[in-house]
């Protein structure tokens, strides 16, 4: 569902393959995790959307608009598959969002945090009595690691094997697991950073050289390129939600990189 | 063919060798390419990793032309160093960074000239000095900077490479971005840095069941070839596009290979319609006159890994024959072997006889593998008939995107039974010792010297291959019957025996 101008909700029509991928076959008109990921996925579209017509603004604007973007497709990225992996998490916010002590202008200990639901510190040893006290459910910590991202890569690598004419499905399978995740990780962690700093203004070198075309392109390429790679795995993990049909997952993913914002 | 090099631009092998007034003529880049270029060109650290002529140069020059001073409303001051220098090699430690340090500085003041002289660098030869001075003609020319390191790592070459990348990592920062070229197969990248975290690693391979990969290399064709083979020259099922795409995944879509390639299916042509004899023949000479050469050309190369060698060919010549025999263009070899192999492996990738397309891939028996892309010359060699039929011209080119199921090789197979040597702890690169008769016209040096120029070499003084790589230009310019010409010749015959 969307909101229009009036507030009203509307319905889902048109899903990028992008929101596709990240949100899955969103149902309309649900309650409960199917209304956010109906909403996540109508947010995602209106960004895509708008990653489309970077394109034909100036070098400023691209500068000024394009890190919001981008920090915007990575959030709203992983909320979405935090919401298909782990629904009680995101449940639990949508309920504490709801509350009518619920304050815009204070920050909320439910909010989805960066450093501890995609992000966590290292656990050294995963199975001792210890760690699995409060065990960290971070998208991209050791937990989600071990039980989703490797167990499933090789399920993908299988049912990819036979796609061509896909460059990013090509160079993912020339990647074993080890690297694959290792790069995924320094690549979301840079690109947090690395877009915030157009975000925030920290810089105090001029933007329109620090985020230029090239940069920024690559930026967004990488941003959509690494969530978009989540959501194809997040396609053959069997518990899923909303989960699409492999084939789908995989012409979603081909459509993505057509887009035409790179 | 070998008076041609010198005079034929379409010949010209190496991007680092292309006159710049030629660049833009002779070189082609797909999409896919200019999104690599695009990356060059982007702030952050980036390491280029292809095989041996798989076009990283050409890459890295184009960047370099599309940036500032080349294009004045750039926001990035391009700087292009090729680390094709001697000295490097016999570099450790603190020598190797001064050395660096003053190749940076040099380059640095060749495009401030370049740029007009606008801004001034007066650093020193060491990595402080030298990070402040581009910080400082970053802030005065008001753009980031990009140094691109052509010929970065090579394999075999591995005393310098953690200095190098000690300096990669140091110099970059939120205004410096570092590039480099690397080859598969170079794995020490040093203590400080962390090769998937430190930089985006980008493979460079062409790879066939991409879209575009035929009207790609008919390009090239088109801006390198047209004169030797004109449109007349294509008939039937054999088009420009379709030849083109054959050649390209003929050669695993290496650059140089393809190169070759198209001059030799040209000279075999002459007159004529391309027709399959011609392109049999040209897929049989490559094989036996550049691919299988190859190999005894990268021995006095390889420092610790000459060893290797005599695995590597074993290997190739094992999966060929198998290959060949049951029609396979692709490999699947079990992880457990392929882990083993990998250094043998890695340099049959850098020969561009193999071409890695699967890390993990699932075998039809049991476990998981990795799956190559098999060189075609090579493989016609070992299929029966040794000639590209109409059935192997239309599977090889597989217009129908049909699946071809590859080779298994698992602990039966004979690669499960091949032994690997024990690596030296130190290796030398012989080729630097080697008499400068090793340089003389043969299947390993194909654009080599003659019997009489070694002569006139030798009787100057110039004994060994280093001897001659040291020598100025004018003292060689200065011997008698040495002409520009030849000196041209000398230079790229002993480039080719040095660098990789």
């Amino acid at each position: 569902m969307s909101s229009n101008e009036s507030g009203v909700d509307e319905p889902v029509s048109n899903q990028s393959a992008l929101a596709k991928l990240l949100c899955g076959n969103v149902v309309l008109d649900g309650g409960g995790i199917d209304e956010v990921l109906s909403h996540l996925s109508v947010s995602i579209d209106n960004v895509v959307k708008e990653l489309i017509r970077l394109e034909s603004l100036s070098p400023n604007q691209i500068s000024l608009f394009a890190p919001f973007l981008g920090r915007s497709i990575l959030e709203l990225g992983c909320t979405a598959l935090i919401a298909r992996l782990d629904p009680f998490r995101v449940l639990l916010l949508r309920e504490c969002q709801n509350q009518p002590n619920y304050l815009m202008d204070k920050p909320h200990k439910s909010s989805i945090r960066w450093q501890g639901d995609v992000f966590a510190d290292k656990v050294t040893d995963l199975w001792a009595d210890k760690s699995l006290q409060n065990p960290t459910r971070a998208l991209l910590g050791d937990y989600y690691k071990t039980l989703i991202w490797s167990a499933n890569f090789d399920k993908l690598l299988d049912a990819i094997r036979d796609v061509s004419g896909d460059e990013w499905i090509v160079n993912l399978r020339r990647k074993n697991f080890e690297r694959f995740y290792n790069e995924t990780l320094n690549d979301f962690s840079s690109l947090y950073s690395e877009l915030s700093k157009g975000i925030h203004h920290e810089l105090v070198i001029p933007l329109s050289s620090a985020l230029d075309r090239e940069t920024t392109q690559r930026l967004i390429e990488k941003t959509v390129r690494n969530i978009a790679t989540l959501g194809l795995i997040v396609s053959v993990v069997s518990h899923a939600l909303n989960k699409l049909d492999i084939q789908v997952a995989i012409a979603a993913y081909k459509e993505i990189q057509e887009m035409g914002v790179f | 063919m070998v008076n041609a090099i010198s005079e034929n631009p379409s010949l010209i092998l190496a991007a680092e060798d292309c006159p710049p007034e030629e660049f833009e003529q002779l070189h082609y880049f797909s999409k896919q390419e200019e999104r690599f270029i695009s990356n060059l060109i982007a702030h952050g650290p980036v390491l280029l990793k292809g095989a041996r002529g798989s076009g990283k140069s050409a890459l890295m020059i184009e960047a370099s032309r599309r940036m500032y001073p080349e294009k004045n409303l750039s926001s990035a001051f391009g700087i292009y160093i090729s680390l094709r220098h001697l000295e490097l090699l016999r570099s450790e430690g603190k020598k190797y960074e001064i050395m660096l340090c003053q190749l940076i500085i040099d380059a640095v003041n060749k495009t401030v000239i370049k740029a007009g002289n606008l801004f001034e660098f007066e650093a020193l030869p060491n990595i402080t000095s030298l990070q402040r001075e581009l910080s400082s003609l970053s802030s005065a020319s008001g753009k980031r900077i990009v140094i691109l390191f052509d010929d970065a790592a090579h394999i075999g070459r591995e005393a310098p490479l953690h200095e190098f990348f000690d300096i990669f990592r140091t110099l970059s920062s939120s205004t410096i971005s570092c590039k480099a070229a690397i080859y598969p197969g170079v794995t020490n990248f040093g203590t400080r840095f962390d090769v998937y975290n430190d930089a985006t690693v980008i493979d460079v391979s062409r790879n066939d069941e991409l879209k575009d990969y035929n009207t790609n290399f008919a390009e090239i064709i088109r801006k390198r070839f047209y004169q030797l083979l004109p449109e007349e020259s294509f008939s039937g099922q054999l088009t420009l596009e379709n030849v083109a795409g054959f050649m390209g995944r003929a050669v695993l879509g290496n650059m140089r290979g393809f190169i070759f390639a198209w001059n030799s299916l040209s000279e075999n042509c002459g007159e004529d319609k391309i027709s399959l004899a011609h392109i049999t023949k040209t897929l049989i000479d490559l094989a036996s006159n550049y691919y299988w050469p190859l190999i005894e050309e990268l021995k006095p190369k390889l420092g610790i890994y000459a060893p290797m060698l005599d695995p590597a060919r074993e290997i190739a010549e094992s999966i060929f024959l198998q290959a060949g025999e049951q029609n396979k263009q692709n490999v699947l070899i079990l992880r457990e072997i392929a882990q083993r192999l990998s250094k043998p492996l890695e340099l049959l990738e850098y020969t561009g006889f193999i071409s890695i397309r699967d890390v993990s891939r699932a075998m039809k028996s049991r476990g998981r593998g990795t799956r190559y892309s098999l060189n075609l010359c090579t493989l016609l060699e070992k299929t029966t008939g040794a000639r590209v039929t109409n059935e192997i011209y239309t599977r090889w080119l597989n217009e129908q995107n049909e699946r071809n199921e590859p080779l298994e090789l698992h602990k039966t197979s004979e690669l499960f039974k091949i032994k690997l040597p024990e690596l030296p702890e130190h290796g030398e690169m012989l080729i630097l010792d080697e008499d400068i008769s090793k340089l003389k016209k043969s299947q390993a040096y194909p654009y080599g010297l003659t019997q009489h120029k070694i002569d006139i070499l030798k009787d100057a003084g110039y004994f060994t291959v280093s001897e001659l790589a040291e020598a100025s230009d004018e003292s060689l310019l200065n011997l008698k019957d040495i002409g520009s010409g030849n000196l041209k010749r000398i230079r790229s015959t002993v480039a080719q025996a040095i660098w990789m």
